[in-house]
This record gives C-alpha cells, structure tokens and sequence, in this order.
C-alpha cells in the first residue's frame, strides 16, 4: 500500500507549537524545500507578547464557537487542568473531536512550551553522516507557522471539523473578541478570510507565548536556580536519566541541569526518532488494519526530500515537561502509565511479548518500514536475552525525576 | 608572531649545572616551575622527541643518560593573527600559546631522560603493551549546541580514562586523533563547563589534553595520530607546535590559511614497535565525507600518500598496523538506519591504488577513531581486521545495530565476518602475544568488555555483537 493510501481519511491531532522566527543567513543549503541550518538554534526566549494580543489569543484558544458544531475549543483537549493535554474525555489515548464518536489518530501533546519549537530544518554537524531534520510543528513536523498551525485543527473532521477558513473567518467575525483583533491587527483585519486567520494565527502566537504556556515553574526549574531541592531518587533518577550506559535519555530529551537557565532543558532536541512504538489497537482508524500513520515522511514528502520512505515512523521527540500529568503516552497514546513509557525503552527489544502482540516487534509500522526504527540508541538496542540497561528500581527513579518537571499547577495532579 | 610576556627579567639564562644525584638545578630555564610539561612523541622510524612547554625564555636543558644538552626551540611563545577558523568569526580569535615549546630528539636506546626533575618515558626496545584511545576532548561547539560538561568527569571522563589507562602500565601510548574539541565559548550560565578556555590556544589544549592526560603523558612515549579536529582550520596550529613529529616552520603551522593547502597533510611514516611490528601513521585530518575525483588535489595528495603507505608496508618479516583517524573499513553508526561505511573520500582513493584490496599487501590491521565507540571487525575477505577505538571521552555516538545487518560490508567486495562493538567511553590495549597481538578493550573503570586475538590479517573477539557498558 502507498503511503498517499495509508493516510486516506486520515485525520491529524492537533499539536499547538508556535515558529521561532530563523535568520535565512545560517542557511546553507536546501533538501527539498526545507533549509539546511549552519548551526542548532541557540536558547530560545523568553517571549515577550504584547498582553493585549496574548489576552485575545487565550480567548480564542477557549472559543468553544470555534468548531462545528460548536461546543469544542482548543483548550478541549489541550485541558489546562491537564497541563494543557488530554484527550477531550476519550479514554483510548485519542482525542474525540467535535462530533460524538470520532476519533483522532494521535494523542494531544501538550500546547506548553510549544512556543519554543523551531521550524523544520535540517542540520549535520561535523562528525555526522548526513544532515538529519529537527523543528516543526506536529508531531511529523508539517507546519512553520501559526497560521498553517490552526488551520490543520479547525478543518480537520475528526476534531475542529469546519468545512473550510471562510466558515473559521465568519466565526471569528461574529466573536465576542472581534472587535479586539480588528483593535490588534487593523480595522480590516477580519475581512477577509485569510486576513480573520492571520490575526487568530498572531494572536494565537501570543498567548502561546505567553508565561501562562511556558511557566517554568517546575520544581527541577527550581532546583537548577538553587531554590529548591531534589530527593535522592530523583536525584538517582536524574543521573540516570543522563547516562549514556543507562537511560540515556538526555540524547534526544536533551537538557542541561548545570545551567541556571531553564530554558536550556528543554528535555528535547526537537529532532525525530522512530522508536517503534506498539499500535494502539483502540483506535478506530486501527480497526483497518491497512492503517498507519507514517509520521515524518509525510512531510518529507510534501517537502521534496529525496527517499521520503526513510522517514516514515518518525516522529518528533516531545518535551517531557509535565510529561507526568499526561493522560496517556507516546504518539499514539497505547500506554496508560509513564512508568510503562520508559520501561518501554528498557525492555522494547528484550521483551518484546510484553509490549506487542504476539511479540511482534514494531507493529504500528508497515512491514517495508519498521527497518526506519532505531535499534541503535541505547538502551533500545538490546537483543532478546540481554540484561535491560534499567532495572526496576532505575526505571523507578527516572519515573521520580520525571515528576519533578511539572510545572507548579499542576504539581499536585500528576 | 609577537612575543608573549615571558619572564624577561629572567631572560639572560644561565648555562645548566645540575647538583649530583638529586635532580636540583641551578639552571634557571631547567627549574620545574618553568618547565610545566614535558612529554615523549615518537616520529618517522621511531625516533623518540621530547618535548616541553615551558614559560622561561630558553629551552631547559635535558639529561641523558650521562650527557646533558640544551633543547632546542621548537615553536616560540606567541599569538598568530585571527585566521579563519571552523566557526563564525565572531566566535573565534586567535590563538595564543603563552609558553615555548622545546623539543630534543633523543637516542632510541636512551635509558633515561630528565628535565629538571622530571623524568621522561622512554620508549622500549620491545613494547609489551600499548595504549590506544581516541576522540577524547571535551566538545564546547556553539553550532551544535553542545556544551559538554568539562567539569564533570563523569560526562568527560578523560581523566579518568588516563588514570585507569596509566595503572596498565603502557610502555606506548598510541593516541589517533582528535585531541581537542572546546572550539566555542561556554555560555556563562553554564556550570558544567563554567570557566573553560576555548578557541584554539594552548589554554585548550592544556585543559582538553595535557592537564587530563598527565598520568599517561608521564608513563609512556606517544605516538600522535592527527585527527579532523587537528586541520589547520581549528586546532592544527596546537597541533603543529606541540605534537606532530615532523620539523616546524611557519609553512606548516597552520597560522595562515595560504599554507592550509600543504598543512593539512603530512606524509606517512612508520614507528616501529619492536623488530616485528610497525605502527604506519596517515594523516587523514582534512578528509571530506564524499569520494573524490580523480584530478581533485586532495585525491592527488591522498594517493601519493597511499603510495608511500605502500612502500612502508613492504617491509619484510613486519606486521605493519595502519594508524589514521578516518574509519576507512569501519562503520558509522545512523540512528534508524543501517550504518554508514567507511569515509568515502579516503575509500575512493584507497579503491584507486589498491583496487579491491584497499590497503596495500602487508598492511595486517587498521586501527582508527573518529567514531565515538569502540568496534573490533573482522573480515571473511582477505581484508585487514579493523579496530575503532573513538571512545575516550568525547560524546558517546549512537550504537550499531546488534544483530549487525547481514550482507552490510564497510565498502564494496569487502565481506564482513564478525563485529564486536560498544558505545560506553573506554580505551584499549595492545598486549604482545607471541608473534602478535592481543586487543583488549576497556571501560573507563577498566572493566574489561572484550578480548581479540590477531592471526595474520583476522581477529577473532570473544564476544561478538554489541557490549553493554
């Protein structure tokens, strides 16, 4: 089956990221459309929105008018009691949209700190192979900006569900903060369609800007500006985490504890990492069992990358900020338990009857690509009889650190 | 080149004169306060140099044996202009080397060497034991946004691996490159590499390699391999001043780019280890990741090399081991992808003047770096058997997949019979062992992870696949 097939009636989950405005001067060549980057992004932020814009972004971000039919808002399964994630009330690791019934296809990352997401890029350094992507917004890396961000959830059918941007443009025309975007963004800001979508993109930028969305007030945040410690399985747990023979999980969830600049632990790289996650045979899409969601090569396609296929099973790597006071994990929600997430890297390969059906490994991915899933970064490249790189007691401690990234609301929700 | 603030008033120095039997001299230029390191590097057939850094004005003087002799200046103190560096200008500057740097080539058989009362490793006449590590700076590279924590051994664990490695004992240290990696300034809100020198200067590469390294710069000569990270664009000028064996000139010390063309390569030379072994010495530093074209002028250098490695590698009754930086038939591991193969540039010019076989007839075995992991390959071809040992304390790379995808060879008409691999920092060891040698590989504790014992052109390892930590 063609991968244009396998996304056939496919609907996307929502992930609100914003774009960080990148110089065009780094530039050093192009793989397809996507810019080859001299150098990473440095340390993003802090933002600094106007709190007018930020104030009517919020707004729209909680306009249950905003979908079809009305009654769902971006904050339905971007939940702020749940660290902005959740699943709008499903209970299978997808979120329901705004119809009764139907379901997405991945789970609602959360929108915090999405503002600190770089456009896609791509970038090799020295020792590399070849340049690998990072940045984008969605798991799969589509969007660079806003506006084409909050296009792909108000269409979508499985969530927002309008029929088209005039019918997104008319709402916000008829909105009780209306009259604020026209104050914000000109008197003939509303229009037009595309113009009534640019304003809600900016302003939407803002909020998601905003310290509300990027707190940082975790109690790890604390501890790395010497205001708070952490307990000794945290502490176990941190370590770890780091350690290149153990979790390993600072390779791609990276962070920097001995920075008194939170925003240097992002506790991702932002690249894409396939990890062969089990299929989550509860959702619906899946009940096809011609059904997959490929991921990055989707977009490697849309953007011209040459051998697209390599990329399909890829997947952005999230913050783990609040990454404890998820519903559900992974991208496609199958694991109702964080511990189970990370003593899914332990054991994926050692036991893979624990996490698959009939212990077959990577069954969320077509036959012709689970070749894509990396059995190269430690501790995943264990071979069936070999001692997992964690025990129960490290995975424990690193499920304890892990709670000490949620931020100060939710600290007691996790 | 302008002169550094050395000690001037001390600048008139006297003649040595060391007091009998306790190493105290009156020799101002041979106090031990002056010289801050000394160190033994092995060059073209051998020939043991030593060298120091020292921040008086003239060269110590050095015992040996029962003579005594001043050394002679190798490179001066002094900061060349900014050149052009491997990062943005504003983020380079030039590169200041504070303290001369002294050398003396000293008698192959020379059983004892001091300066001052440092005494210097002396090479052995049959070494039992060599040392080999690689990649062991602690990178600081703003582009990558990597910030590496100096300060922590645990994260760079150089220190560590030298202590561990110089308990062993080594009678040689075979070092193959990349020294050096804190290229950017440390953002100041970072502890863990808080305070670190960076650029290109001998603060550098006191802090990445000399300060670290003592205890296995003190136990035995090194042989000095260049890597990427010693070209002329980034460290190669510290390169030039403190390591490379061959003569200084201002044609080959990387200060200026109009040299960079000849500075980026050197020829190859052999060091013998003992009557039956020889380490041959390629200098790879400027090789680029694509094959090269038959008229490109780093092909035309790297076949003339080649040729030359051929001549080395002729002689009789010798076990020749081909030293470079670049895995040539190695692997680069790719996170979920199989592993890339050796460095094309090098393979297109090696396919060139040794077709098929890529190394010359008695070449037995290549050790190499760059990759930062540990990999020991053996071949069913009649290829030499091939050693990584990139694992010594710079970031860690990803591990190649286990099981090793069949039918995966590191360049065409290769086959690959057996690989032995691990990503957990560590080192290794060359033990004699009859008519060859034994390979050990080692954690930076100095657990050891794998044995492999060499038979001709083939190892065979006592475990296979991947080594956890």
């Amino acid at each position: 089956m063609r991968v244009e097939a396998l996304l056939a009636g496919v609907a996307l989950a929502l992930v609100l990221a914003l774009t960080v405005p990148a110089s065009a001067a780094d530039v050093v060549a192009r793989i397809g459309v996507t810019p080859q980057r001299a150098a990473m992004p440095g340390v993003t932020g802090p933002f600094n929105p106007s709190p007018g814009r930020a104030a009517l972004g919020r707004l729209a971000f909680f306009d249950p008018r905003l979908s079809e039919p009305a009654g769902t808002s971006c904050a339905s399964c971007h939940d702020p009691a749940k660290a902005f994630s959740g699943n709008h009330g499903s209970r299978i690791g997808v979120p329901l949209g705004s119809r009764p019934g139907l379901l997405g296809v991945r789970n609602t990352p959360s929108a915090l700190y999405a503002a600190y997401v770089p456009p896609l890029f791509f970038y090799q350094d020295d020792d590399a192979p070849a340049p690998t992507p990072f940045g984008g917004l969605f798991a799969d890396g589509r969007a660079d900006d806003v506006p084409a961000l909050v296009r792909h959830p108000l269409l979508d059918s499985n969530e927002m569900h309008n029929r088209s941007l005039d019918a997104v443009a008319a709402k916000l025309r008829g909105a009780a903060y209306a009259e604020g975007l026209k104050r914000e963004f000109g008197a003939g800001a509303l229009d037009t369609t595309p113009g009534a979508i640019a304003a809600l993109g900016r302003a939407m930028e803002s909020f998601l800007q905003s310290r509300e969305m990027a707190p940082f007030s975790s109690r790890y945040d604390a501890w790395v500006q010497g205001k708070a410690s952490l307990r000794p399985q945290e502490l176990r747990g941190l370590k770890l985490f780091k350690n290149p023979d153990k979790g390993n999980c600072a390779s791609c969830h990276k962070f920097n504890e001995t920075s008194s600049n939170p925003a240097r632990s992002m506790f991702t790289d932002y690249g894409f990492d396939a990890i062969g996650v089990p299929r989550n045979r509860a959702i619906p899409a899946n009940r096809n069992a011609g059904y997959f969601d490929p991921g990055l090569c989707i977009t490697a396609r849309a953007s011209k990358w040459p051998d697209s296929g390599q990329w399909c099973g890829y997947f952005r790597t999230p913050s783990l900020r609040n990454v404890a006071v998820r519903e559900r994990w992974m991208h496609n929600g199958v694991f109702t338990t964080l511990r189970d997430a990370v003593a899914f890297y332990a054991t994926r390969s050692i036991e893979p009857e624990r996490w698959y059906r009939k212990g077959e490994l990577f069954d969320d991915l077509p036959e012709r690509y689970r070749g894509n899933v990396n059995a190269a970064t430690l501790p995943y490249n264990r071979r069936k009889g070999m001692q997992p790189a964690l025990n129960d007691d490290e995975i424990d401690a690193i499920v304890a650190f892990l709670r000490t990234l949620t931020d100060a609301p939710w600290a007691g929700r996790q | 080149m302008t002169p550094s603030p050395l000690r001037a008033a001390l600048a008139l120095a006297a003649t040595a004169a060391l007091l009998a039997g306790c190493g105290t001299t009156t020799d101002e230029a041979s106090r031990d306060e002056h010289v801050k390191y000394a160190w033994v590097v092995l060059g073209d057939g051998g020939k043991p140099i030593a060298r120091v850094a020292t921040d008086y004005a003239t060269c110590p003087n050095i015992n040996v044996d029962d003579g005594e002799t001043r050394m002679l200046l190798r490179a001066a103190a002094g900061s060349a202009a900014l050149r052009t560096t491997a990062s943005a200008a504003a983020d380079s500057k030039p590169s200041s080397f504070p303290l001369n740097t002294c050398e003396a080539t000293l008698p192959t058989n020379a059983r004892l060497a001091r300066v001052g009362t440092k005494f210097l490793p002396l090479p052995k006449a049959e070494p039992q034991r060599v040392l080999v590590l690689a990649d062991t700076g602690c990178r600081l590279k703003k582009a990558d946004n990597a910030f590496q924590s100096c300060n922590d051994t645990e994260m760079w664990p150089l220190a560590q691996i030298a202590a561990t490695a110089a308990a062993m004992k080594p009678d040689l240290v075979l070092h193959i490159g990349d020294y050096h990696y804190r290229e950017n300034a440390c953002p100041a809100d970072i502890a863990g590499c808080k305070d670190s020198p960076w650029g290109y200067g001998w603060d550098t590469w006191e802090a990445d390699l000399f300060k670290p390294a003592a205890p296995l710069l003190a136990a035995a000569p090194w042989i000095v391999v260049r890597g990427n990270h010693e070209e002329c664009a980034r460290a190669g000028q510290g390169w030039f001043r403190l390591l490379d064996t061959g003569p200084y000139s201002a044609a080959r010390s990387c200060d200026s780019p109009a040299n960079d063309d000849a500075a980026n390569y050197s020829a190859p030379y052999a060091v013998p280890l003992g009557s039956d072994t020889q380490v041959i010495v390629f200098d790879s530093a400027k090789a680029g990741k694509a094959a090269l074209p038959l008229t490109d002028p780093q092909f035309l250098a790297y076949q003339k090399d080649f040729r030359t490695v051929a001549t080395l590698a002729a002689k009789a009754r010798t076990t020749s081991l081909f030293v470079n930086h670049h895995p040539i038939l190695g692997y680069a591991p790719i996170a979920g992808s199989a592993p890339a193969g050796g460095n094309a540039a090098l393979l297109s010019v090696a396919a060139q003047v040794n077709p098929s076989a890529y190394y010359p007839p008695g070449i037995s075995l290549a050790l190499h770096g760059h990759v930062h992991d540990f990999q020991a390959i053996n071949f069913s071809s009649n290829h030499p058997a091939t050693f990584v040992s990139g694992n010594g304390g710079d970031n860690l790379d990803v591990a190649l997949p286990d099981p090793f995808p069949a039918n995966l060879p590191p360049a065409p008409g290769v086959t690959l019979d057996k690989i032995t691999h691990s990503v957990t920092f560590g080192f290794m060891v060359m033990d004699r062992s009859g008519t060859g040698w034994t390979f050990k590989a080692y954690t930076k504790a100095g657990k050891l992870m794998a044995t492999c014992t060499q038979s001709l052109n083939r190892i065979a390892c006592d475990k296979v696949g991947f080594l956890a930590g």
